[in-house]
């Protein structure tokens, strides 16, 4: 799968899991340009990104995702395609 | 907001490994009062002065607790999954955490921290030090079981000067931190688990923070407690429902089942508070099972 791809099914999530139709997300995204991504969201996202892309993340993962970006590029590692 | 470097630091150093947990911190702060932040002064110049012993600083006790925060994330979404606590198994977990030395003094340290961090942790330690004065005059013998970290054994010290004080922990790691983290001896610290400890009707109060979680089955902790306690005496208990972690056996959905308990095993509950983790209403709480901390003063009946 590639960025585009994978950018685009987040994007989907995150409008979902957020209640809100209008978020648009970029690579750079961070949780303080998303009003709604904190540590109670943060758990749910990450559930449903697992579910979606039939991966699992560790502990360490978790605590460092800064950016949309380093989700992407992590999802992509586990997928075993090219990064972000 | 307290001026403080200490607690400058604290926040930098989370902002730069976990920025969604840095958020959450900055909201807790911005709520408090004067009192927390003048405890948490006090607080830290004795962790600083523990870590110190140990060759250590604040930074070192952030890294525990970072790692801390991050598996409690991962274990949850694992719990989100399953509707399940991983661990079933109490042998397991007391071979693979409460004998590891390293874990335990990782978990321990970053355990500490989350007292004034977590929401629920800081309420819930404030009703307890709010609570203990008024019973000065009636405390004789005290009893705590589960000490973990030591922070509530250091308040009991300071509150009832002249009490004896027993701590049973199974963990040797959790009973040598509370030993050097309240620095008295005036306890006697004996290693057991409590379901091994001989019941004879002795103590005036009873203090079991977050253990009952930690157990196949936490009425017989409770038929315990009952037991050790003399008539009238005072049990202040506390349990997290929706709580995943490497070492909780026992899953509680929602606070009526933690009080359902207490009250079955035959005491009365005097007055309690629940907290949530996530400062939202207790409907979305449910509906996300956020994980939340049930507290009880209870006495036995007499
Ligand atoms: C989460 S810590 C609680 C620390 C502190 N009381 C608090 O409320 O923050 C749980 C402690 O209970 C101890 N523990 C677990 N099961 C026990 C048992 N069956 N008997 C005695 N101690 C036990 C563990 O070793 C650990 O130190």
């Amino acid at each position: 799968m590639d960025q585009i791809e994978i950018l685009k099914k987040l994007n989907g999530i995150f409008n979902q899991v957020l209640h809100d139709p209008a978020i648009v997300l970029k690579s750079e995204t961070t949780a303080s340009d998303v009003e709604g991504w904190d540590s109670l969201t943060h758990v749910q996202l990450i559930f449903a990104i697992e579910k979606e892309f039939k991966i699992r993340f560790s502990a360490l993962e978790i605590q460092q995702f800064a950016n949309v970006g380093d989700i992407c590029q992590k999802i992509q590692e586990r997928q075993g395609s090219r990064a972000c | 907001m307290l001026d403080s470097d200490d607690l400058n630091m604290i926040v930098a150093r989370i902002e730069a490994k976990n920025p969604l947990h840095a958020k959450k911190i900055k909201k807790h702060l911005k709520t408090q009062d004067s009192i927390f932040f003048e405890r948490l002064t006090d607080f830290l110049g004795a962790y600083k002065a523990f870590l110190k012993k140990q060759g250590q600083g604040l930074s070192d006790a952030l890294d525990c607790y970072l790692r801390l925060v991050a598996e409690v994330t991962l274990d949850h979404v694992r719990f989100l999954e399953t509707g399940r606590y991983a661990n079933q198994n109490f042998e397991e977990v007391k071979e693979n955490v409460y004998d590891q030395p390293d874990i335990m003094d990782s978990y321990m340290k970053g355990l500490l921290l989350s007292q004034f961090f977590w929401r629920q942790h800081y309420a819930v330690f404030s009703f307890f030090i709010e609570a203990l004065p008024s019973f000065q005059s009636m405390v004789e013998n005290y009893l705590e079981i589960g000490c973990g970290h030591g922070l509530y054994l250091s308040q009991a010290l300071k509150i009832f000067p002249k009490a004896n004080i027993d701590v049973v922990d199974i963990s040797a790691s959790s009973l040598a931190m509370a030993r050097l983290f309240t620095l008295s001896e005036r306890p006697r610290y004996i290693q057991a688990d409590i379901h091994d400890v001989q019941e004879s009707e002795k103590y005036d109060f009873i203090t079991l923070g977050e253990v009952l979680e930690h157990v196949q089955d936490p009425k017989k902790i409770l038929a315990k407690v009952n037991a050790l306690l003399k008539p009238q005496g005072l049990l202040f208990v506390t349990a997290p429902a929706n709580a995943p972690a490497k070492d909780h056996l026992y899953l509680f959905h929602n606070e009526q089942e933690i009080k359902d308990m207490i009250l079955k095993a035959g005491l009365n509950i005097v007055k309690d508070i629940h907290v949530y983790a996530e400062d939202v209403d207790s409907t979305r709480a449910q509906e996300l099972k956020v994980s939340s901390l049930y507290a009880a003063l209870a006495q036995k009946k007499g």
